[in-house]
């Protein structure tokens, strides 16, 4: 656990840049035309220019439930999920391709497209801040100021027509107060700190004179510019080459640390969250379906999707020319869930219980360990 | 489950869709409101076009002079004397007039495309398909005609040739549609040969290649099939362009010559009676935006229909 | 990017060089030659008139001496006003058509722009249908049709402004009309040219980009949107302001605005080749260039392009 932010390196990337101590905002922090609206806002204000921690956790989901209004239908996306997060931890949501893991992320900083999309239900308290009542204004100043997201693509996720570091230093000038200078040379030495050669010099040149990997450390400077408290990183090397997302992984590994930043992992690669992360959420058709430590996860789960997840990734060991094992079936279709365990048509341990109701989230082995499978409870089928 | 007369029921959950490319797009295509109003009103002005003279009340160059002079030479008003839009300063009846100018403002879309269509496609196509020299020959020629700004070379063109034969043929129609058609067929053909890049290089036509079908049959039966949606939207989108330029020379006084009726001509010889007779400038000028907006609106249609990417919602 | 434009440059070049060919062949093989119209001449002044004008070289040699005299800047005489010569014509007038121009384009961008903006920015509610619907009359709406009714309502039914006597700023009511008569099919264009690629722009995931550091919303739409946005929109310019000089032809007849669009009609119904082959050559380099100042801006406005 670290101890307060200010004990950082050398670096200029410290809390004294920021005017005004604990306590009360500064007005450079906090432009004038903003009204607070609520009390949550008015709270909001208060934790803009502190850094330290207000709450027992950094964030606690709580039933949350996204959906999408379509014209075939209702789809939900996000049903019903909950986890937390502890300060400076690193997280990882894990799953296929439209699982809900990215939707959730998006649900964090309400920035799902809406229409078609809606928070229909669930809270979100961040650093002691209940998200859900808080004014849009009042929203957008924690983006960027406290959350900060890296994007899959890195291609599309920056604007071809402004300098990087124009881009970077954007939100250290909106959410800092900081001068054109000042937060110049703060983008500068973040340049430098993700890894981009003569950083400096590259100030002013733009994302099409990056390669892939490079544009990616650009993001990452760009989520890091304020110093979030959370960094949201959905997929962030799945764009990229083999060779260059280890890269990646271990700078935002190095970074989180250094800073004390918690970390939402997203990301389909079991093997990635392995590496990178304390704790495993893994989701499946909107839910979460197990969660626990990572080193539970990985040597005892507990949930035949995650044994899927597991066997499916390709081993050292395993004999030449052997088949790679995959998950059979497709994923389920979000418009219309019934009430029966989702992953039970794809299921090889599946018993009648399953295709009738829907198992909660129940403990097994391990610290704050759980999985949602009849079969794995004590008494159940699977052992 | 059987339901009376024997057969079975569907289960009630699949919806049934034919997933042809062109049955998508109709789909789509009728879903448009604008589109299809726009579509309706083309199919009257082709209606006029080929039944034009029959369903007119009058011939649109027999004057009415008695009713003139009984007006005191004056132009009539719509409404009267059954004159449904009234005459022009000549006794003409307008509405007649005015369907006179629909067959020539349609003869031009129709007779333009085709030229367009005669001389940019082949041209297209021969530049992507044999490419290199050929390619860069014909694209550099396209260029320059390209450069050339369109209503002055249209201007140019008839007027050089307007005292010539071509230039009295058909009342002096004819020389428009091929002035018109040369200046058009650019687009087209830059158009056919983008497209024909795209497709040249995927596999089919490797496979159709390797089983040694002849390049003019590839070129027929697989390329311009596929092409053909972009196609059909770019002819569409040059009609207001060429009813636009017809009606403009014939305000400029050149192209249709008396009696012949054109649009442009109509509101050109309605000008002066714009105080006093406003019907004889308005009633022109609102086939020509009806027109206009039609065919626009139609080939919006059908570019959304045939590529909903390109609309941007879902 | 240097070469891209020396490129381009040296493009004009054969461009005009096909345009002056064309022009004079057709101007020569129009039967009748320019005297054709005139009261019927005798033989010998019809002789006379051609050496004087230098008719009865080759052609070839005409061609040439054409040209050569095209690029020192003599436009030639007219055949009707033996007086006058081209450079005196477009002297005169060539002043007023450009004001005209230059005005009907600023309008269609201040007003075009913003036009499409609140369009794709309250896409399919009030604003969006008010602005395509200006969009769609401007499309729809040739302009001598436009000039036309703007003149029936404007001028004759309201009084509010005079239905000619164009005298620049001297006169500042005279310009409404045709300024906004030329500008019309342009806003029309630029609004709906801009309104498709804001929304094509409100797509991208860099406006994600920008949403999740927290930007206030009016600093993604100027700083992230619309920057991108217009870059597209300069593509059409091109287009629109060889339309602005074309389109002059006809705005100036109808308004009688003292210009050389207005001479360009004239001529060609009196069939004056000197002015008609002259202006059209003028008119045909105006557009090159102008379409070479277009292609250079958005070399250079596009980073994409410029730094590669």
């Amino acid at each position: 656990m670290r101890s307060t932010r200010s004990s950082r390196g050398s670096s200029n990337l410290t809390v004294s840049e920021e005017s005004g101590g604990a306590g009360s905002p500064s007005v450079a922090e906090l432009p004038s035309n903003i009204t607070l609206e609520t009390e949550e806002g008015r709270l909001l204000a208060e934790r803009l220019a502190d850094t330290s921690h207000h709450a027992r956790k950094l964030l606690e989901v709580r039933n949350l439930s996204t959906q999408f209004f379509t014209r075939d239908g209702v789809v939900h996306a996000v049903d019903d999920v909950s986890f937390e997060l502890e300060y400076g931890e690193t997280l990882g949501l894990v799953g296929e391709s439209g699982c809900g893991k990215s939707v959730t992320a998006l649900s964090l900083t309400r920035l799902v497209a809406s229409p078609p999309g809606k928070i229909v239900s669930g809270e979100i308290i961040f650093d002691g801040i209940d998200i859900m009542k808080l004014s849009s204004e009042e929203m957008r100043l924690l983006r960027g100021r406290k959350i900060g997201f890296i994007f899959q693509d890195p291609m599309t996720s920056l604007n071809p027509t402004l300098p990087i570091g124009f881009q970077i230093a954007e939100s250290a000038r909106l959410h800092l107060g900081l001068s054109r200078t000042a937060s110049d040379d703060r983008a500068s030495e973040l340049l430098a700190k993700v890894g981009i050669p003569r950083a400096k010099e590259r100030m002013g040149d733009y994302p099409h004179q990056f390669s892939g990997g490079m544009r990616q450390r650009v993001m990452i400077a760009i989520a890091l510019a304020c110093d979030p408290m959370l960094l949201l990183a959905d997929e962030p090397t799945t764009a990229l080459d083999v060779t260059i997302q280890a890269q990646i992984l271990d700078l935002i590994r190095s970074l989180s640390e250094e800073f004390g930043t918690a970390v939402i992992l997203i990301t389909h690669d079991l093997g990635i969250a392995a590496g990178m992360c304390n704790r495993i959420n893994v989701m499946y058709a909107g839910r979460i379906v197990e969660t626990g430590m990572v080193d539970d996860i990985f040597e005892q789960p507990k949930m035949p999707y995650s044994w899927g997840l597991l066997d499916s990734l390709p081993r050292m060991d395993e004999q030449k020319g052997a088949r790679l094992r995959t998950i059979e079936g497709l994923p389920p279709d979000l418009i219309n869930p019934g009430a029966e365990c989702r992953f039970s048509p794809r299921c090889k341990y599946v018993h009648d219980k399953c295709r009738v109701e829907e198992p909660m989230l129940s403990e097994r082995e391990g610290e704050g360990h759980l999985a949602r499978c009849f079969g794995t409870e004590p008494g159940g089928w699977i052992k | 489950m059987a339901n009376r007369t024997g057969a079975l029921e569907r289960p009630a959950a699949a919806k049934e869709y034919s997933s042809s490319l062109w049955g998508d797009a109709f789909r789509r295509l009728i879903r448009n409101r604008l589109a299809i109003v726009g579509g309706v009103i083309v199919l009257g002005l082709l209606f006029l076009l080929i039944f034009g003279p029959l369903v007119a009340p009058y011939p649109y160059q027999q004057q009415h002079l008695k009713e003139l002079v009984a007006n005191h030479n004056k132009p009539l008003g719509p409404f009267t004397g059954g004159f449904l839009l009234g005459t022009d300063d000549l006794g003409r009846d307008l509405l007649s007039r005015m369907m006179d100018g629909a067959q020539i403002s349609m003869t031009v879309a129709l007779v333009v495309q085709a030229v367009v269509l005669l001389i940019g496609l082949p041209i297209g196509a021969a530049a992507a398909w044999y490419g290199g020299k050929t390619d860069a020959i014909l694209m550099r020629f396209t260029d320059v005609i390209y450069a050339f700004p369109d209503l002055l070379f249209i201007i140019l063109l008839t007027v050089t040739f307007r005292d010539t034969f071509i230039g009295s043929a058909m009342d002096g129609v004819l020389l428009v549609f091929v002035a018109i058609g040369i200046v058009s067929w650019v687009g087209m053909a830059r158009l056919v040969r983008g497209q024909l890049l795209s497709l040249k290089e995927t596999e089919f036509v490797e496979a159709a290649r390797a089983i040694g079908v002849t390049d003019f049959k590839i070129i027929t039966r697989h390329l311009l099939p596929n092409a053909l949606g972009p196609m059909i939207v770019a002819v569409t989108l040059g009609i207001p362009g060429a009813i636009l330029a017809e009606a403009t020379l014939a305000y400029l006084g050149i192209g249709a010559q008396p009696p012949k009726a054109s649009w442009g001509k109509l509101v050109v010889d309605g000008q002066q009676y714009l105080r006093s007779e406003p019907h004889l400038v308005i009633f022109p000028a609102l086939i020509i935006a009806l027109a206009l907006l039609s065919f626009t609106f139609l080939g919006d249609g059908l570019r959304d229909a045939l590529d909903p990417k390109l609309k941007g919602k879902q | 990017m240097i070469g891209y434009i020396i490129r381009r440059v040296l493009w004009i070049i054969p461009v005009l060089f096909f345009v002056s060919v064309i022009t004079f062949t057709m101007m020569h093989l129009a039967p009748g030659g320019p005297w054709a119209r005139e009261k019927h001449l005798l033989p010998t002044t019809v002789r006379a008139l051609n050496i004087k004008y230098g008719l009865s070289d080759p052609v070839p040699v005409q061609y040439l001496k054409w040209v050569g005299k095209l690029i020192t800047g003599d436009l030639g005489p007219s055949y009707k006003y033996s007086e006058r010569t081209v450079n005196d014509i477009v002297g005169d007038g060539i002043g007023t058509t450009v004001h005209l121009g230059v005005m009907a384009f600023f309008l269609s961008i201040l007003v075009g722009i913003p036009l499409g903006v609140i369009g794709a920015l309250r896409h399919n509610k009030v604003p969006d249908y008010i602005a395509t619907f200006i969009s769609v009359i401007g499309i729809a709406t040739p302009s001598f049709v436009a000039s036309v009714l703007l003149l029936v309502f404007f001028s004759v039914v309201l009084r509010w402004f005079p239905t000619h006597g164009w005298d620049g700023w001297a006169k500042p009511g005279a310009m409404v009309l045709p300024t906004v008569a030329l500008a019309l099919f342009p806003i029309a264009q630029i609004s709906r040219f801009t309104r498709a690629s804001m929304l094509e722009v409100t797509r991208k995931d860099y406006v994600r980009t920008a949403q999740s550091k927290g930007l206030k919303e009016g600093t993604i739409v100027v700083i992230h949107m619309i920057r991108n946005a217009l870059i597209p929109v300069v593509t059409i310019l091109g287009p629109l302001l060889a339309f602005l000089i074309t389109g002059s032809f006809i705005i100036e007849t109808i308004f009688s605005v003292p210009g050389i669009g207005r001479y360009y009609v004239i001529s060609i119904g009196q069939r004056d080749y000197g002015v008609i082959m002259a202006m059209t050559m003028l008119y045909a380099a105006s557009i090159a260039v102008l379409n070479l100042v277009v292609d250079v801006l958005y070399a250079y406005i596009d980073p994409r392009i410029r730094y590669s």
